[in-house]
């Protein structure tokens, strides 16, 4: 059992709050920055930084630039705690932007201004001259050591100095609050004792401490619901505005919304505030209150966490080097504090008191309750250490040996080992996956984010401590894969094809493949010259649909070369995965087996029946929606100027070098006609341009000839293949079509050079 | 189709794990899952109780050493 810093168990709150609470909270510009200041981990912190002043989404492939591979899994626990606060969303698949509340409610924290009184408004009345810093620090330390104290009487020592629980001590209030949160129990009527998670509160930095009471607060007003009055968003909000105030400053209580004034008993009573007797205008923030969200304190150990329990919160050297400890397990400590006396008898069977001195021996027994307690092993070492008397100091040092005796070291963790036989982790069992793939994701992507307990890749089993996160994940990765693709070919094809010419891709194509022919076919039909005369028509889909499927089944024996194949598929993954990882990943082991591959010589036949359903399936492209859009806008821009003969067009995409002036001429018309199109000239220019690409037949049949090509994995098949392109391109007159090296030299480099494409066509090459 | 089961993961000793077997073996309400030698998933609710048990065999099984008696204790006992 760990003890808790505040952070964390302030963090498991905030986690429980949706979404919304979230946006009313970081209306404040004084959470947004509390929350920035102590809840994040400083990679999150330079990330939001960075994002702060970014106009557009951030890329998360950027983000991956700037964070060393070796680092991944702090980055990504630093966007999970990013994502848990509500800091960043998603602005699309593949970046994410600060949400809008928190930036500009960090903004104004950063730049000031605004009148949103979230820093508190100074009071102007005089300050009481019996205000300074020591007493706000005496008077938190007193309200603190109440309740400590309270808490600590709890436990059950006879020669514990009297107190009467009911008069002195804390406020009824606070009092109920303890035993609420079961840091207290009540045995009886009239005693009460410290539980497992009291003396964990005991032990805490006096910080945690206060987060720990404060959240109990906020967990009891938000059990009360409205009828208390208290909204515990508010209240939280408050809390964070206390943080940033100025310790040793009065503040107005008049700029105070009521329910906020309402609160402020209850602070007084915690200690957070003071507010002097006679003046009720303002209130004097302790140290208490304004170190709420500091994050130095949280660095302190545990040891030194208690003794500022022990001290009431604020540090101050006392009688803490007072234990001396034997390696016959006798403990001596020279202190006659109650707390700490207290605190020894919870690990220590203590056998005599004397003034300023009390005795006694760790045994198996001692430390066993202790461990039953909630206090681990290494919390009575350390301190035990932290509270050693200078003669042990000296005496290790003489003989140059540990502080502490090594044998009771040992001793006490064996103790406790024999205690604990099995150690307990909630969470969840994820099991019963689809596939290896999805366990695999779904295991590795939880222990990125720190989750992960336990896994067995044989079993196909993990479990994660928690399931928020990976619920998202899944969401995420199903969602894609949901969309339901034709046919593994489909997406081959659709990347290769993407891949050889200009038109701006969109994943929609495997979607829209298959698309008939519809009405706004009409308006194409005049550039629209049907390949060998035959009619391009939802009966020729239906055909090619079924070649495709029938070559597939003519290749039973199937044997890949493995360094070809695998160089096609690699380069088709990269492409996929540099549109969409998750449509990628879950697509890939298809695409690793091909089945449109190529593996031996063919027949006219074959080839004939590949082509034609290339040609078709290319052909259709014409009519998706986005690529309608460029040949309707090239039109237009078209109809607008002299009709621009289709032949020079045409003539543009041919593999001669006068073709360049030719292309550009559109793109000059383009400029002088902005107005009657509402897309961007260089836009349209390309747009024209794809849109000359998608209607030139030659280069449609070159596209099927190099995806043709690409699939061909053996020598073979490319000899055959390319005998039959011979053949055709005879058969047509067209000389361009000729394979590579036959027709005249090196048209692809133009074809490349040619437009500005490079990024896309670059890709030609690696394929083909 | 994925399932999550909540549960909570012991960590615990292969002899541990056989008593808890053991245990569970009596009315099957604590182990959810039986992931390997050394871990288990078991009721959330149950843990508790489940250590109580636990605690009551190895109580059986194992000696305690005798409280060794020192000059310090006649001054109290």
């Amino acid at each position: 059992m760990s003890v808790n810093t505040n952070s964390l168990q302030l963090s498991d709150y905030l986690e429980k709050l949706p979404g919304t609470t979230f946006k009313r909270l970081y209306q404040q510009p004084s959470t947004a920055f509390a929350i920035f200041r102590r809840m994040l981990p400083h990679l999150a912190k330079t990330i939001v930084m960075a994002m702060l002043y970014m106009p557009t989404p951030f890329l998360i492939s950027d983000l991956e630039i700037w964070v060393k591979p070796t680092s991944k899994r702090q980055k990504d626990q630093a966007l999970a705690t990013l994502r848990s606060l509500h800091i960043i969303q998603s602005a699309g698949p593949q970046s994410m932007t600060l949400t809008t509340n928190f930036r500009n409610s960090l903004r104004l924290a950063l730049e000031g201004g605004g009148d949103h009184h979230s820093f508190g408004v100074p009071s102007t009345l005089p300050v009481p001259s019996d205000v300074d810093l020591g007493f706000l620090d005496r008077y938190a330390r007193k309200k603190w050591d109440d309740i400590l104290h309270y808490v600590v009487n709890s436990v059950e020592y006879s020669d514990m100095r009297d107190r009467d629980t009911s008069g002195g001590g804390p406020k009824a209030s606070v009092k109920e609050l303890l035993i609420a949160g079961r840091l207290v129990e009540k045995r009886s009527v009239s005693t009460i004792s410290i539980t497992q998670a009291g003396f964990t509160f005991l032990l805490q930095e006096a910080n945690s401490q206060v987060w720990t009471l404060l959240l109990l607060w906020l967990e009891a007003a938000d059990a009360a619901g409205s009828r208390a009055g208290m909204d515990s968003v508010d209240m939280l909000s408050f809390l964070f505005l206390l943080a940033s105030l100025e310790l040793g400053r009065g503040y107005s209580t008049d700029a105070l919304t009521e329910p906020r004034r309402n609160m402020l008993p209850y602070l007084v009573d915690f200690g957070l505030i003071y507010i002097p007797p006679h003046d009720h205008q303002q209130y004097f923030p302790t140290r208490l209150a304004t170190t709420l969200t500091s994050s130095e304190s949280s660095l302190r150990s545990v040891s030194a966490g208690f003794l500022a329990a022990s001290e009431g919160g604020i540090s101050d050297a006392g009688d803490k080097n007072a234990i001396i400890l034997e390696t016959n397990f006798r403990v001596y400590a020279y202190t006659s504090s109650p707390l700490q006396i207290a605190v020894l008898a919870l690990f220590c069977e203590l056998k005599m008191r004397f003034r300023e001195l009390v005795s006694g021996k760790l045994s198996r027994q001692s430390i066993r309750k202790a461990v039953d307690m909630g206090i681990t092993s290494d919390q009575i070492i350390s301190y035990l250490a932290t509270h050693a008397h200078e003669q042990m100091h000296r005496l290790a040092a003489a003989q140059k040996k540990p502080l502490l005796p090594p044998v009771i070291v040992d001793q006490i963790r064996l103790w406790q080992l024999d205690t604990e036989r099995m150690s307990v982790c909630p969470g969840f069992l994820f099991k019963d996956f689809e596939s290896v793939r999805e366990y695999e994701d779904m295991a590795n992507f939880a222990g990125e984010i720190g989750v992960l307990k336990w896994r067995n890749d044989r079993k196909g089993m993990f479990f994660a401590s928690k399931v928020e996160q990976i619920k998202d994940f899944m969401k995420n990765r199903l969602t894609p894969t949901g969309i339901v693709l034709p046919k593994s070919e489909a997406t081959t094809t659709t990347t290769t094809q993407t891949s050889r010419t200009a038109i701006p891709t969109l994943y929609s194509h495997a979607n829209n493949e298959n698309i008939p022919p519809n009405g706004s076919k009409e308006s194409l039909k005049t550039k629209y010259k049907p390949f060998g005369s035959l009619p391009k028509s939802r009966t020729l889909n239906v055909f090619s649909n079924l070649t495709s499927s029938l070559s597939r089944g003519s290749l039973p024996s199937f044997s890949r070369t493995p360094s070809m194949s695998s160089t096609a598929g690699v380069s088709e993954r990269t492409d996929q995965r540099s549109r969409t990882a998750s449509v990628a990943s879950s697509r890939e082991a298809e695409v690793v087996v091909n089945p449109r591959q190529v593996t031996g010589a063919q027949s006219c036949e074959y080839w004939t029946g590949r082509f034609m359903a290339l040609q078709d399936r290319f052909h259709s492209e014409m009519l998706l929606p986005e690529n309608l859009t460029t040949l309707i806008t090239a039109h237009a821009v078209r109809s607008h100027i002299l009709p621009p003969p289709l032949a020079p067009l045409q003539a543009a995409a041919m593999p001669t070098s006068s073709s360049i002036p030719n292309l550009s001429y559109p793109k000059a018309r383009g400029h002088k006609h902005t107005s009657s199109i509402s897309s961007t000239s260089s836009n349209r220019a390309s747009r024209e341009l794809d849109a000359t690409l998608l209607m030139d037949e030659n280069n449609r049949a070159r596209r099927v000839f190099l995806h043709l090509e690409a699939l061909c994995v053996t020598n073979e098949a490319k000899k055959s293949l390319h005998t039959w392109q011979h053949s055709y391109a005879r058969r047509m007159g067209k000389e361009c079509l000729l394979p590579r090296g036959e027709a005249n030299k090196g048209w692809v480099g133009r074809l490349l050079g040619k437009n500005d494409h490079g990024g896309k066509r670059g890709h030609m090459v690696g394929v083909a | 189709m994925v399932r999550a089961v909540r549960g909570v993961l012991v960590e615990c000793d292969p002899a541990i794990k056989s008593i808890i077997v053991n245990i569970n073996s009596e009315n099957n309400e604590y182990i959810i899952e039986d992931l390997d030698d050394s871990h288990l998933v078991v009721q959330e609710n149950k843990v508790q109780q489940l250590k109580y048990l636990l605690d009551q065999r190895l109580k059986d099984t194992i000696m305690e050493p005798e409280r060794d008696s020192d000059s310090d204790r006649d001054v109290k006992d």
